[in-house]
């Protein structure tokens, strides 16, 4: 392994991720992603200037439906996987939180 | 017993009503019981007592003119939602969850009278080749159960393998169809992206996933693949592309030129596999087909573009999972999909971005143009499915690299959305299966099919039973 990624930036990424990394296991995270980012540092040796990006494969483009109204879920079927709900609501966790309170 | 016949076999004997979808149920059931605790290839086991009635029904309502599947008992890989039976996509993640809607492969087995018999072990989310990143209990090969049945599929090439059910349907980002088919010697075949509707599979990859039927033989394939084809209007990405009469074409010969790419037989290929995929190139030789060398120079680097793109895409497809509108929390993902994802959202960070997913999506776009060269100068690519045998559980699970390049054959194939074959092809001496890939041009399932049908003519490897199964099974 040529280069190793820092513990600060296994913890940064995990929280990118919305992940949460056991502080014992930040240094096996930091071993196991620098070998393989290292193996992927392989495409460096690529000239690659003026190609295109494929991002998918397949040809069509903006495909459309016409626009019919047709039944779907109930608010019961759509809430009944949910194990926090709230008089036919989601309930979702504090995005911003008063850090007075 | 019934279950070792081929679908062709079984379909006739329920016409003529000889035997009947109870007979195969029960049978499907009688080595469930008997042998799944060796290897692990369920999830979730429908309640017998519910699929015997269903298939009494079916028997009441065989007139004798049904689809060739009607009647027969399969199981399909736990990443297809089911609105009656849990999808737990092997993690704890979704323990428990219940689709509100059904896979559409799903419901088009249903129509052609088929029996769902249950739904089979995998790597966790499609993330692995060895169905040993599951919450529910490693996957075991039952030609030797101290070995991995591969994956991510393992669990669908197990159980097919072991005669629990005459079909299964898998799904392939990199080699999951066939990776486990190659290791359980089974049949299996991941169509070119486009081909069959999506809609109801766990995603793991968006623009690399791909629907596939495995079974004990290509003619067994095609059968099933009739029923699965076709496009639906809730995959945008199914395609309108004509449908062939793939078991009608099997006897057709539209191939002449096999290539070896001599980038799939380099550094890193076990010998033993070398040799077994040289000698089946010999025998297509003999049978007067052509062989020529072609060269795929990007495949070198095909592990990198491969894992950039599906680390990418999955750290997306994963963020659904909150345990806000279903399924528990994301902490209860497993270290390897962690791992996964955390890669790919580092590859999609500002200021790593250009460097590795766009670099990767421009590789993407030369590697296409590399295999459509080849396919200027043969019909059909072969080659081997993984650089080695089936490894011994915990090798590969506990080395992510080592893990990684296991895909090295498979995953740059559904970079390029090319359909890819994987069949039987010969032993070990110490009788491990060992498998072959063959490669067609996008939307011509119907060659490889061909092909393999062809191979399977000429050799017998594929009707071998694993030393799990007495004579009779």
């Amino acid at each position: 392994m040529k280069q190793k990624i820092s513990k600060q930036l296994v913890k940064h990424i995990a929280q990118l991720a919305n992940l949460e990394i056991d502080d014992t296991k930040i240094g096996l995270y930091q071993n196991q992603l620098s070998v393989i980012l290292d193996h992927f540092n392989d495409l460096k040796l690529l000239s690659l200037a003026n190609v295109p990006e494929t991002s998918r494969i397949i040809e069509e483009q903006n495909i459309w439906r016409e626009d019919i109204i047709e039944s779907s879920f109930s608010q019961k079927e759509a809430l009944e996987n949910s194990k926090n709900t709230y008089q036919g609501f989601f309930v979702v966790p504090y995005v911003l939180i008063n850090k007075d309170e | 017993m019934l279950l070792n016949k081929s679908i062709s076999d079984i379909a006739t004997l329920i016409k003529n009503k000889t035997i009947s979808a109870v007979d195969l149920v029960n049978e499907a059931y009688e080595k469930i019981e008997r042998l799944d605790s060796q290897i692990n290839s369920f999830i979730t086991i429908r309640n017998k007592k519910e699929v015997i009635k269903e298939a009494e029904e079916a028997d009441k309502k065989n007139i004798g003119t049904k689809n060739p599947l009607y009647g027969i008992p399969y199981s399909l890989k736990d990443a297809y939602v089911t609105t009656k039976i849990r999808t737990t996509c092997a993690s704890k993640v979704l323990n428990n969850f219940l689709s509100p809607y059904d896979a559409t492969v799903y419901q088009k087995l249903k129509q052609a009278g088929a029996i769902m018999i249950g739904k089979n072990n995998l790597d966790a989310w499609g993330h692995g080749g060895s169905t040993e990143n599951t919450d529910y209990g490693g996957g075991k090969n039952p030609w030797d159960t101290s070995r991995i049945p591969g994956g991510s599929s393992g669990g669908p090439a197990a159980a097919i393998s072991s005669r629990m059910v005459s079909f299964a349907i898998g799904e392939d980002t990199g080699g999951s169809i066939r990776n486990p088919s190659n290791m359980c010697n089974t049949s299996g075949l991941k169509v070119s992206y486009g081909r069959i509707s999506r809609y109801g599979v766990i995603a793991y990859a968006s623009s690399l996933d791909s629907v596939g039927p495995m079974a004990k033989s290509v003619e067994d394939l095609a059968l099933i693949l009739e029923t699965m084809v076709g496009k639906d209007k809730f995959d945008a990405t199914s395609s309108i592309n004509k449908n062939f009469d793939y078991v009608k074409d099997l006897h057709k010969r539209t191939t002449k030129i096999i290539g070896l790419p001599k980038e799939f037989f380099g550094e890193g290929l076990d010998s033993r596999v070398r040799k077994i995929i040289l000698k089946v190139a010999k025998e297509y030789e003999t049978a007067g087909y052509k062989i020529a060398e072609v060269s795929i120079p990007l495949m070198k680097y095909g592990i990198s573009i491969y894992y950039l793109t599906s680390l990418s895409e999955t750290s997306s497809n994963m963020a659904r999972y909150d345990g806000v509108r279903f399924g528990n929390s994301r902490q209860l993902l497993s270290d390897e999909t962690k791992r996964r994802i955390m890669l790919g959202s580092y590859a999609l960070s500002a200021g790593y971005a250009d460097e590795l997913y766009k670099k990767a999506q421009k590789a993407r776009t030369k590697l296409i143009k590399e295999f459509n060269k080849a396919f200027e100068v043969c019909d059909v690519l072969l080659c081997p499915v993984t650089p080695s045998p089936p490894a011994k559980i915990g090798e590969l699970i506990n080395d992510p690299l080592k893990s990684f390049l296991e895909d090295l054959y498979t995953g740059p194939i559904n970079v390029a959305g090319l359909p890819s074959l994987a069949i039987p092809a010969g032993f070990t001496t110490n009788n491990l299966p060992v498998g072959m890939q063959l490669i067609g041009k996008r939307f011509h399932e119907e060659q490889l099919l061909q092909m393999g049908y062809v191979y399977q003519q000429l050799t017998h490897w594929h009707i071998k039973k694993p030393p799990l199964l007495n004579q009779n099974d």
